[in-house]
C-alpha cells in the first residue's frame, strides 16, 4: 500500500526527485536510472548538434531549452552520484571531457554548471583534487588567451573569475588542518609550467601564488621559487607581479591575519566573573561564564596553533639562491637594453627589491651602486624612494670604493648651500642611513664637511647633520672633528692614547652586530670581587631571583580559579607557563617550589651541585685582580655561575655609571633588514598652515565639548516662533509709537534702575 | 500705490500676450526645438511584400512561448509539405521541429506527429536522413520525467517505424528496446514496483514494441531482396542506406569513455541476427509472464499482448 502511495506522488520535476533520491536512494533507483538515461540522451543530442552546426549558431532556440534541461540534469546527477557510484563511474570523466574539449560550443550557463558540479564532486570525494586541478588549469589558460576571450558570448572574464575562485577554495579546503603537500606540489608544478610559456599566461600562476601566500596557505620556498621565476620573466606584467610579491606580500599577509584576529570580539571574562559574584547566581549566568571560558580557551588554542602551524618567514628569507636572483634581476631588468620596457615606477620597485635582497642577505651586486648614480639628482621623480633603496643596498661587506662614489654623488647633488632645505636634509639623512650600514662609505674630509651643516638654520638639515655626528660618535669618533666628538668618546680616545693602545677603527669586511659575551661583564666581575664577602650565596638567595610583579600576573589570566583551602596541604606543581618567566627554567623550577619554604634546601640535588660551584667560585675569587679584561671576565663569570636577574640589574647600573650605554644602541642598529623609510628621509618639515587647516585643527579640539559652548540659537524642545521672537522682528516704525516702547523713555530713574537690576539677575539665572 | 518690482514680475507671467497681425505667435519659453540637420538622406526600409512565401521566417515561431502558436505553425507547415518537400527547407524545418517531441503541450506533440506522418507519406527519405537525430530525441522523450511525454514517445516511435523502420533498427535497436521495456515497466532489474499503466498506454506501448521487434528481427521483411548474388556484389555498389560505415564512428564526435558499452551495441545491431541475439539476452521469461497477465485481462491490451507473444515465440 505504501508503495502505491509513493508512486502516486512521483515527482514531476527534478529538484523534487533529487530530494527523494537523496533521502532514500534504494527505492528510487529506477527513477534515477531513467534520469541518467535522459542525461545520456541529452548528452548525445548535444554532441550531435555540435556536428550539424546549425544549432550552435542560433543559441537562443531549441538548444537553449535543452541546455537548461541538460544543466539541470548535470546538477541532479552530480548531487546524487555519490549514492550510485557504480552507475555513474564515467560521469565525472564525461563532464571533464565536455568542458575541456567542447568548451567553445558550450554556452556559458552550462560551463558554469559543469564547473560547480565538478567542485561538488570533489567535495563529495568522487573525484580527487588533482583531477579537478587538471581540469581547471587548462580552462583557465584557454580563457586567458586572446582568441577565446574575444569570441562572442564566451563570458571569458566571468569564467576566469569562477575558475580562479574555485581554485583558491579548493586549495584552501585541501590545506585546512594539515597541509596537503602532494596537491600543493602538483599545483606548484603546474604554476612552474605556466611560467615557462612565453606569453602572458603566467600571470595566473603569480596571482594564485600571491593569493595563497596572503592567506598563509602556501608558505614554503617552492612558492617563493615560483615568484622568483615570475620576477625574472620577460613579460613586464608578470615580472612586476613577481617583484611586487616580494615587496609587499608579507605585509599583506600580516594585515590579513590581523584582520582575522581583530574580527573576533574580545570577551570580558573578568567582567562576567565579577558580575556573577555580585548578582544572583542563576544557571543561565553560570552557563554564560562557562561558555565564555570555553571560547576563550579555544581562542587561545587557535592562536597558538596558528603560531605553530604557520611560520612567518618572509619571502625574501626563503629564497634559495638570493645572490643569483639579485644578479639576474639586475642584469636582465635594470641594466641591459631591456630596461626600457619598464617605466620609472616599475624600475623603482625593481631597485627596491634588489636593494632589499642585497641588504638582507649581504649580497654583492657591484653594478648596482653605479647604476644608482644616474638617478641621484634632486629633480628625479620619487627620488626619496631611490635614496632609500640606495641606503638599503649598503652593508659592510661592499667594498668602500663602490659606496664612496655614491655617497660623493649624493653629497654633491643634494647637500649644498644652493638647494632647498628639504633636499639637503634628504641628502644628509640618506648619507646617514648609508653610513649606518657601511661606516666606511664616507671619508673623513667629506664627513667633516657635512657635519658643518649642524649649525644650519633649517631645522631638518641641522637635525640630519647632528644625527650624522651622533652616529659617528659611536662608530668611529676619530673621524669627526675634535669638537664634535663629545665627552665620552673623546675621553675614551685620550685614555687610549695615554695607554698607547691603537684605537679600534672600523675595518672593511668586519661584521658587526654579532653578539660576543655580555657587555660590561668585566665591571660586574670587578664589582663582585670588591663586594664578594657581603653576600655569600647570592645565587641561592631568593631575593635575587625575584622579577617584577607584572610578569607574574600574566599567568593567571587564562586558567580557571582554584580554591585553596587554608587547612589542607597541596602538592605544588609548576605550570610550563610559569617557567617562561625567566631565561633559564631549570633554575626556576627548584626556586619556584621553594617559594614559601624558607631556604629549605636539604633535599634538592641541584642545590648541592650549586654549592660546590660556589665554593669553587669563591676560591677563584680569592686571588684578586686589579683590572680585568672583558674576555677573561666573561669566561670566568659565565662559565662558573648563572647570572641572576639581580646580577643583570647590577650590571645595567654599573654600565650606566660607566657611560657605555651606547653599545646597546649600536647592536640594534646593525641589522640590515630594517627598512629604510623613504618618507622619513626628508626629515621634519613644518609649513605654515593655511586658514582652513588651522580652523580644522581648532574644530578638532572642540569635539565632544558641545555643552561648554554657547547656547545661542539652540532650542531644547522644538517649537514654532514665540510671540517674543515675532515682536523682535516687527518693523521699527510700527513699534516706535507703541506705548510700551514710549513708556520706557518716560520711566523714572528708580524704575529704570529696577528694570536694569532685574535684567542683570535674569541674565545671571539663564545658565541654570 | 506703486507695486514693488517683485510683484510686477509675478503678475507678468499670468498676463495674456496680445497676438499681432502678420507676426508669428510667440513661442513658449519652455518649448523644445526638435529640428535637426543631417548630411545623409535616409529612406525607410522597403518591405518587399507578401508575394514571396518565405517559410523560413516562420521557423522561429516553432520556439514561440505560446503553445497554440507552436501548434498552428506546425499545422501550417504540414499543409505546405506538399510544396516544399523537395526544397532545401526540409532540413532546417525538421531539425527545428524534432525537439518539439519533448514539448509540454499535448496538442503540439500530436501536431508534430501529424507532420511526421505527412512528411513520411510524401518522402520517407527525408526522415531517413535525419534518423539519427530522431532516434536521439525519441530516446530522450522516453526517459523524460513527465509521463505524458514518455507516453507519446512510443507513438512517435511507431510513427517513425512505419517510414524508416529499417534505418532506426540499424542505428539504435538495443537502446530503443530498453527504452520501451522501461516504459512498460519490464526492465531487468525492475522489481515489483512497476508503475501501473492504464490499458490504453499499455496497448500503445506493446504495439510499438511489436512493430520494433518485427522490423528489427524478422528476416522476412528484409531478406526479401537479399539473395546470395546481391550479397556478394552489394559491396561494390552504392549502398542502400546512407552512411553504411557509420558504426565505425570515424567522423563522429564522442566523449571517450574507458568502456563505452554502446560502441559494441551499435555494431551488433547492424543486421537482424545480431538484433535477435540482443533480444534473447533480455529477460524473456519475465516478459512472457507480464504478457500473460495482459492476455488474461483481455480487451485491446490482451489482443496486442497476444500478438506480441506470438511474434516472440515465432522468433524463438
Amino acid at each position: 500500500m505504501a508503495r502505491k502511495g509513493r508512486s502516486a506522488i512521483l515527482p514531476t520535476n527534478i529538484v523534487l526527485l533529487q530530494n527523494l533520491v537523496k533521502r532514500d536512494p534504494g527505492s528510487y533507483h529506477e527513477e534515477f536510472l531513467q534520469q541518467y538515461a535522459h542525461y545520456e540522451s541529452l548528452r548525445d543530442i548535444f554532441m550531435l548538434s555540435g556536428i550539424t552546426g546549425g544549432e550552435s549558431t542560433d543559441k537562443d532556440g531549441a538548444i537553449s531549452r535543452n541546455v537548461e534541461q541538460f544543466s539541470e540534469l548535470i546538477g541532479f546527477v552530480s548531487q546524487v552520484c555519490s549514492c550510485f557510484p557504480k552507475e555513474t563511474t564515467s560521469f565525472p570523466e564525461e563532464l571533464k571531457q565536455l568542458i575541456l574539449n567542447h568548451h567553445k560550443q558550450i554556452p556559458f550557463e552550462l560551463k558554469e554548471r559543469i564547473l560547480t558540479s565538478l567542485m561538488m564532486l570533489r567535495n563529495k570525494a568522487v573525484i580527487t583534487a588533482e583531477q579537478l586541478l587538471q581540469t581547471m588549469f587548462p580552462l583557465l589558460i584557454a580563457y586567458s588567451t586572446q582568441g577565446n576571450a574575444l569570441s562572442v558570448n564566451s563570458h571569458a572574464k566571468e569564467l576566469r573569475q569562477l575558475i580562479y575562485k574555485n581554485l583558491i577554495a579548493l586549495l584552501k579546503s585541501c590545506n585546512t588542518g594539515s597541509k596537503n603537500q602532494k596537491l600543493n606540489r602538483s599545483t606548484q608544478a603546474l604554476c612552474f609550467n605556466l611560467l615557462d610559456e612565453p606569453d602572458s599566461q603566467g600571470i595566473w600562476a603569480t596571482k594564485l601564488t600571491r593569493e595563497l601566500w596572503r592567506r598563509g596557505i602556501w608558505d614554503d620556498s617552492r612558492s617563493v621559487e615560483i615568484m622568483v621565476q615570475a620576477a625574472l620573466h620577460e613579460d613586464v606584467k608578470i615580472a612586476m607581479s613577481g617583484v611586487m610579491f616580494f615587496l609587499d606580500a608579507d605585509k599583506e599577509r600580516e594585515s590579513n591575519f590581523e584582520e582575522n584576529s581583530d574580527s573576533e570580539e574580545e570577551l570580558d571574562l573578568e567582567g562576567i566573573r565579577h558580575r556573577l559574584k555580585i548578582n544572583k547566581k542563576t544557571g543561565r549566568r553560570g552557563n554564560k561564564l562557562k561558555n565564555a571560558v570555553k571560547t576563550m580557551k579555544k581562542k587561545n588554542k587557535e592562536d597558538t596553533q596558528q603560531g605553530q602551524g604557520y611560520l612567518n618567514f618572509s619571502a625574501i628569507h626563503l629564497l634559495r639562491d638570493p645572490q643569483g636572483f639579485a644578479e639576474n634581476l639586475f642584469s636582465r631588468h635594470l641594466n641591459g637594453k631591456n630596461a626600457n620596457k619598464f617605466d620609472m615606477e616599475q624600475k623603482i620597485s625593481l631597485m627596491q627589491l634588489i636593494s632589499r635582497m642585497v641588504g638582507t642577505h649581504k649580497l654583492i651586486v657591484l653594478g648596482l651602486y653605479t647604476f644608482f648614480l644616474k638617478y641621484l639628482t634632486p629633480k628625479q621623480r620619487n627620488v626619496t624612494q631611490i635614496l632609500a633603496s640606495c641606503a638599503q643596498s649598503c652593508h659592510e661587506l661592499v667594498p668602500p670604493e663602490n659606496l664612496q662614489v655614491m655617497v660623493r654623488k649624493i653629497a654633491d647633488e643634494f647637500v649644498s648651500e644652493g638647494v632647498a632645505s628639504e633636499v639637503a636634509a634628504a641628502g644628509l639623512n640618506s648619507i646617514r642611513e648609508i653610513c649606518l650600514r657601511a661606516p666606511l662609505a664616507i671619508d673623513e674630509i667629506l664627513l667633516q664637511d657635512l657635519t658643518e651643516y649642524k649649525s644650519s638654520k633649517a631645522k631638518g638639515v641641522a637635525m640630519a647633520a647632528k644625527s650624522l655626528v651622533s652616529l659617528y660618535r659611536e662608530v668611529s669618533p676619530e673621524m669627526l672633528k675634535k669638537k664634535d666628538r663629545g665627552k665620552n668618546a673623546s675621553m675614551e680616545l685620550q685614555e687610549a692614547k695615554r695607554e698607547g693602545k691603537i684605537t679600534r677603527k672600523p675595518q672593511f669586511g668586519e661584521e658587526r652586530g654579532t653578539v660576543e659575551g655580555i657587555q660590561g661583564i668585566e665591571l660586574l666581575a670587578q664589582w663582585k670581587n670588591d663586594h664578594g664577602d657581603e653576600e655569600q650565596d647570592d645565587e641561592n638567595n631568593d631575593r635575587n631571583w625575584e622579577v617584577d610583579d607584572e610578569e607574574d600576573s600574566n599567568d593567571d589570566i587564562d586558567s580557571d580559579w582554584v580554591n585553596v583551602e587554608s587547612d589542607r596541604e597541596y602538592d605544588v606543581e609548576m605550570d610550563s607557563s610559569d617557567s617562561e618567566r625567566e631565561d633559564d627554567d631549570e633554575k626556576k623550577k627548584t626556586d619556584g617550589a621553594e617559594e614559601d619554604s624558607d631556604l629549605d634546601l636539604s633535599d634538592k640535588e641541584d642545590n648541592d651541585a650549586e654549592r660546590e660551584q660556589d665554593q669553587d667560585q669563591d676560591q677563584d675569587q680569592v686571588a684578586p685582580k686589579s683590572t680585568m679584561d672583558p674576555e677573561t671576565a666573561f669566561r670566568e663569570l659565565a662559565s662558573t655561575r648563572i647570572l641572576t636577574p639581580a646580577d643583570f640589574a647590577k650590571l645595567q647600573q654599573l654600565r650606566t655609571e660607566e657611560g657605555v650605554q651606547k653599545l646597546m644602541g649600536l647592536q640594534k642598529r646593525g641589522q640590515n633588514e630594517e627598512l629604510v623609510d623613504s618618507a622619513g628621509l626628508i626629515g621634519p618639515i613644518k609649513y605654515k598652515r593655511s586658514r582652513e587647516e588651522r580652523l580644522q585643527r581648532v574644530m578638532e579640539g572642540r569635539e565632544d565639548r558641545e555643552k561648554f559652548g554657547s547656547r545661542k540659537g539652540k532650542r531644547n524642545t522644538p517649537h514654532s516662533t514665540t510671540n517674543r521672537e515675532k515682536g523682535r522682528k516687527k518693523n521699527f516704525m510700527m513699534m516706535i509709537h507703541k506705548k510700551s516702547v514710549q513708556g520706557k523713555r518716560k520711566m523714572s530713574l528708580k524704575d529704570r534702575q529696577k528694570v536694569l537690576r532685574n535684567h542683570i539677575t535674569n541674565q545671571k539665572k539663564k545658565g541654570f | 500705490m506703486s507695486k514693488s518690482r517683485k510683484q510686477k514680475q509675478k503678475t507678468q507671467d499670468f498676463q495674456k500676450k496680445k497676438l499681432k497681425v502678420g507676426k508669428p505667435k510667440a513661442k513658449a519659453s519652455n518649448v523644445t526645438d526638435t529640428s535637426f540637420v543631417s548630411r545623409t538622406i535616409s529612406v525607410r526600409n522597403q518591405h518587399l511584400g507578401e508575394h514571396d512565401e518565405d517559410f523560413s521566417k516562420r521557423l522561429s515561431l516553432l520556439k514561440h512561448h505560446n503553445s497554440t502558436v507552436r501548434k498552428e505553425t506546425l499545422q501550417t507547415f504540414q499543409k505546405m509539405i506538399q510544396t516544399i518537400i523537395h526544397t532545401r527547407m526540409m532540413t532546417p524545418l525538421l531539425t527545428q521541429c524534432i525537439p518539439l517531441m519533448c514539448d509540454e503541450s499535448r496538442q503540439v506533440r500530436s501536431a508534430l506527429m501529424d507532420l511526421f506522418d505527412e512528411v513520411g507519406q510524401y518522402n520517407d527519405q527525408v526522415l531517413k536522413l535525419l534518423c539519427k537525430m530522431l532516434v536521439l530525441y525519441v530516446n530522450m522523450a522516453m526517459t523524460h520525467i513527465t509521463s505524458a511525454i514518455q507516453y507519446d514517445s512510443a507513438k512517435f516511435l511507431s510513427c517513425l517505424l512505419r517510414y524508416c523502420g529499417d534505418e532506426i533498427c540499424r542505428q539504435a535497436f538495443a537502446k530503443l528496446l530498453m527504452g520501451l521495456f522501461s516504459l512498460l515497466g519490464w526492465s531487468k532489474n525492475k522489481s515489483q514496483n512497476a508503475r501501473k499503466l492504464n490499458a490504453n498506454q499499455a496497448v500503445a506501448h506493446m504495439d510499438t514494441l511489436y512493430e520494433l521487434i518485427r522490423h528489427g528481427c524478422q528476416e522476412s521483411l528484409q531478406a526479401d531482396a537479399d539473395t546470395e548474388l546481391q550479397a556478394s556484389t552489394n559491396q561494390y555498389l552504392i549502398p542502400e542506406y546512407p552512411q553504411p560505415y557509420e558504426y565505425l564512428k570515424l567522423f563522429t564526435r564522442q566523449l571517450q569513455t574507458r568502456d563505452s558499452p554502446f560502441a559494441v551495441v551499435d555494431l551488433s545491431t547492424q543486421d537482424a541476427g545480431a538484433r535477435q541475439r540482443v533480444l534473447k539476452e533480455q529477460d524473456l521469461t519475465n516478459i512472457h509472464r507480464q504478457l500473460d497477465i495482459y492476455i488474461k485481462e483481455g480487451g485491446n491490451a490482451g489482443k496486442s499482448a497476444n500478438s506480441l507473444k506470438k511474434l516472440l515465440e515465432e522468433l524463438q
